[in-house]
């Protein structure tokens, strides 16, 4: 089982590439649409949290990301020697909220969750390891 | 990613019509430059903005909270922000974050004509 990968600085003006690699890969894996389309989704997210979020201004990282299917299972993780940061652990925003109350942000990662199957968090050796992963149905023969 | 056109704005019987230019909308400068043209427009006493989407197949969270600060002057200004022409992906986007909650979606620009000119 092969691995797409990537990695690159953790600069704004990289996540065009990111995003590129990301619709590349799952294309390569032969994903189903409806299921690359939310990991596509899910996974822009992701990236942005690392490069707007993950580094100081003054002390930029790297970002990397590893891409592979399983049967009918795509898992991709992403990597960064930042800050440590959990979203698994994140609030659920209250989406039910008027707009007068609605805070501005916060909704990427309701998204993420959302949009995938299972979304796990791993800390190790000073690096956060995000892992995605989509399921879908086999197709009955 | 940035320099491109991001957005072109018809004036449609009192009602603005901002046509998104991009594909994919992903790029935190762009999501910036969006939210200020908005604000912008209900700010100079614009009462009814419709944002088309037609175009646009990847959307990041970014941009939902450029159209939260929007919806915000809106109401600020007693006007309205609506949205036409979304993918499903993108309906369920916007479904998933509450926003069909927070503003009109209406399926095609003439539809969201019909109802706010």
């Amino acid at each position: 089982m092969n691995a797409l990968s990537l990695e690159t600085a953790a600069l704004r003006e990289n996540l065009s590439e990111l995003f590129a690699f990301v619709e590349q890969s799952l294309t390569t894996l032969n994903t189903p649409a409806a299921s690359r389309d939310k990991l596509m989704m899910a996974l822009d997210e992701a990236l942005t949290n690392v490069v707007m979020y993950a580094y100081c201004e003054d002390h930029p990282g790297t970002v990397g990301i590893h891409i592979f299917r399983n049967n009918n299972t795509i898992t991709a993780e992403v990597l960064d020697h930042g800050k440590a940061f959990d979203p698994t652990m994140h609030p659920v925003p209250d989406t039910t909220l008027p707009i007068d109350q609605r805070p501005i942000g916060g909704l990427g990662i309701h998204l993420m969750r959302k949009l995938l199957t299972d979304l796990r968090y791993y800390r190790e050796n000073q690096m956060n390891r995000l892992v995605l992963t989509s399921t879908w149905e086999q197709p009955h023969e | 990613m940035s320099n491109a056109v991001l957005f072109i704005d018809e004036n449609r019987q009192d009602v603005i019509l901002v046509h998104i230019m991009a594909q994919r909308l992903l790029d935190p400068q762009q999501s910036d430059a969006l939210a200020i043209h908005l604000c912008e427009l209900f700010d100079s006493g614009v009462l009814c903005v419709v944002v088309d989407m037609s175009g646009v197949q990847r959307l990041s969270s970014i941009f939902f909270r450029a159209f939260i600060m929007a919806g915000k002057k809106a109401v600020e200004h007693q006007a309205q922000l609506a949205f036409c022409n979304l993918t499903s992906l993108i309906q369920e986007g916007f479904e998933i974050t509450g926003l069909t909650k927070l503003f009109p979606i209406f399926k095609s620009e003439s539809d969201a004509l019909n109802k706010l000119a």
